[in-house]
């Protein structure tokens, strides 16, 4: 057991440089802006977001609703016509989905990374 | 209105190219110095390993058995109320418990304990009258066929059913698979539970490749999990039942990918037709391409289907491998969610466990590079340790060198369906 332990000592060395590497960097607050229409998007709009950053979203909507960053699970309470905003820490890496249900569409895929 | 959708609610980010493509190289140089320089004579024909004599009694005794049983029941009883009371919502815990800790849970569960689930299956306490819950120490050698097609069963459920996270539909699913196991065992024996609980003849599979087996006498021998699984006497349709896992688990990773939302989302075919389609497709892809690719390994008087099944455990692996790469992100998130609204499984604002104010833990998805390399890792072991175990089974009865060529083609389609995992992985 010592002998694989030692085996894999590098590896294991090499993944927490890696790792430490990555995780240690504060970003710019940022903002995404989106426009919600009546009728549904043919694709979702891909924005890239650092790990860690403090994101705003702020959304004009042409119908009133709820808005729904999926993994978040934060909630935004749409009025028509008017500008409404959340704000998040982009804390988990990966991809997630911003959407409404009334239309039934995703707005925005989120690549957190 | 609190939105409905999907119990995942994240997806892993693809991973990296060059990650990829190293992994794929691992995998290729891996496989190919098994075939030609590891061992020449199988080495893990019997099941021997080290005998815990005391953890047997007391794991075998009520004191241990009777508050697990009693534990994991309750578990169940709050699911069942939460399913048939709850609200309609995706906050409702049965959605996490089904999808999340018992169909993701499972594989964990089985590969760090053994055959857990097979001692508190919950059909097996609610037949407790029928002595459904009698242990027995090894598992039944008879069909897993019928397990094969509710396996198949629920993963159309699960992947293809655009309703599978209401209520009433799930209320349907669960009907009739409690229906499906305990009418065949009132109607044959208890032995139809392990012939046909899709759960449990999963969990059982898996359990074959974690550290614990049983001996003849029922003495739980601390064993080489390799040795555990390339010595497992295999049921009959042990194949079939792989091959719906690891053709399921393709076909969700399949049907996520940009290529096929773009090819079918404007089809004019209905949803739940292509769905069907391609999961039944990607199934018979996947039994067909096995089985032909163990026809060179086929001894004398064997059939094809004993063939198979000798080989399927083989298989297993790469069924836990890209499991756990696939959603162990989603056990670690949506594991604790669940455990969260599981403590008010009514939405009455109930905190039974104290757990609701805090949220999940989230430190591990701050680490991407850490969430690939272990995707990656899951892969590439499962791939290195499924070649190890169909090597050894396959220089059974057959001389070395004739051994080698003919395991060729089922290292081949194992190489190919890793690399195609890890590839849909990538996006």
């Amino acid at each position: 057991m010592s002998r694989l332990i030692r085996a894999l000592l590098p590896l294991i060395l090499v993944l927490t440089v890696t790792v430490a590497g990555c995780s240690s960097h504060e970003n710019e607050p940022m903002t995404i802006h989106l426009d919600i229409t009546a009728a549904a998007p043919a694709e979702p709009a891909e924005e890239q977001v650092p790990l860690g950053s403090l994101v705003t979203l702020e959304v004009a909507s042409e119908v009133g609703g709820l808005l729904h960053v999926h993994g978040y699970e934060e909630k935004l309470e749409l009025t028509a016509g008017d500008i409404s905003e959340v704000t998040f820490k982009a804390s988990m890496a990966g991809v997630f989905e911003v959407e409404t249900h009334d239309p039934d569409a995703v707005w925005i895929k989120l690549v957190v990374s | 209105m609190i939105p409905l959708h999907g119990i995942a609610s994240r997806e892993d980010l693809p991973l990296p190219f060059p990650l990829i493509v190293a992994a794929a190289a691992v995998v290729l140089v891996v496989t190919f110095w098994i075939l030609l320089f590891a061992w020449r004579e199988p080495r893990y024909r019997d099941t021997t390993g080290l005998p815990m004599r005391r953890l047997t009694r007391f794991v075998d005794s009520p004191w241990f058995s009777r508050p697990l049983r009693l534990v994991v029941g309750v578990a169940w009883l709050v699911a069942a109320v939460a399913l048939a009371f709850g609200p309609d919502r995706i906050d409702n815990p049965v959605f996490g418990f089904v999808f999340v800790w018992l169909w993701v849970g499972i594989v964990p569960l089985a590969l760090l304990f053994g055959d857990v689930y097979r001692r508190t299956n919950p059909i097996r306490l609610l037949m407790r009258f029928v002595g459904a819950t009698a242990p027995a120490p090894t598992t039944s050698r008879r069909s897993r066929l019928p397990a094969a097609v509710a396996l198949l069963a629920f993963a159309w459920f699960e992947l293809v059913e655009p309703q599978a996270a209401t209520l009433p539909v799930l209320r349907g699913a669960a009907a009739a698979w409690v229906a499906w196991v305990v009418v065949g065992t009132l109607a044959t024996s208890t032995k139809w539970i392990a012939m046909a609980d899709p759960f449990e003849a999963f969990a059982s599979a898996v359990a074959k490749f974690s550290p614990w087996a049983r001996s003849r006498a029922g003495t739980l021998l601390l064993i080489n999990p390799l040795r555990n699984l390339a010595s497992w006497k295999a049921p009959r349709h042990l194949s079939i039942l792989a091959c719906v896992l690891l053709g399921s688990t393709l076909f969700d990773a399949l049907g996520a990918s940009a290529w096929w939302v773009r090819t079918f989302q404007d089809s004019p075919l209905p949803p739940r037709l292509i769905g069907t389609l391609g999961l039944v497709a990607m199934v018979a892809l996947v039994v067909g391409l096995f089985h032909l690719s163990v026809l060179p390994l086929k001894g004398p008087g064997r059939s094809l289907r004993q063939t198979a099944d000798d080989l399927a455990p083989g298989l297993v692996p790469l069924v836990v491998g890209y499991f756990l790469a696939h959603y162990a992100t989603m056990l670690y998130l949506e594991g604790q969610r669940t455990a969260i609204r599981l403590s008010d499984p009514l939405a009455l604002g109930w905190d039974w466990f104290g757990i609701a104010e805090g949220g999940p833990n989230l430190a591990l998805l701050a680490l991407p590079m850490v969430i690939a390399f272990g995707q990656v890792f899951f892969i590439v072991g499962g791939h290195v340790t499924a070649a190890l175990v169909t090597h050894d089974i396959a220089l059974r009865g057959l001389e070395p060198s004739e051994a080698v060529r003919r395991q060729v083609p089922l290292l081949v389609l194992m190489v190919v369906l890793t690399i195609v995992g890890m590839l849909l992985m990538f996006g």
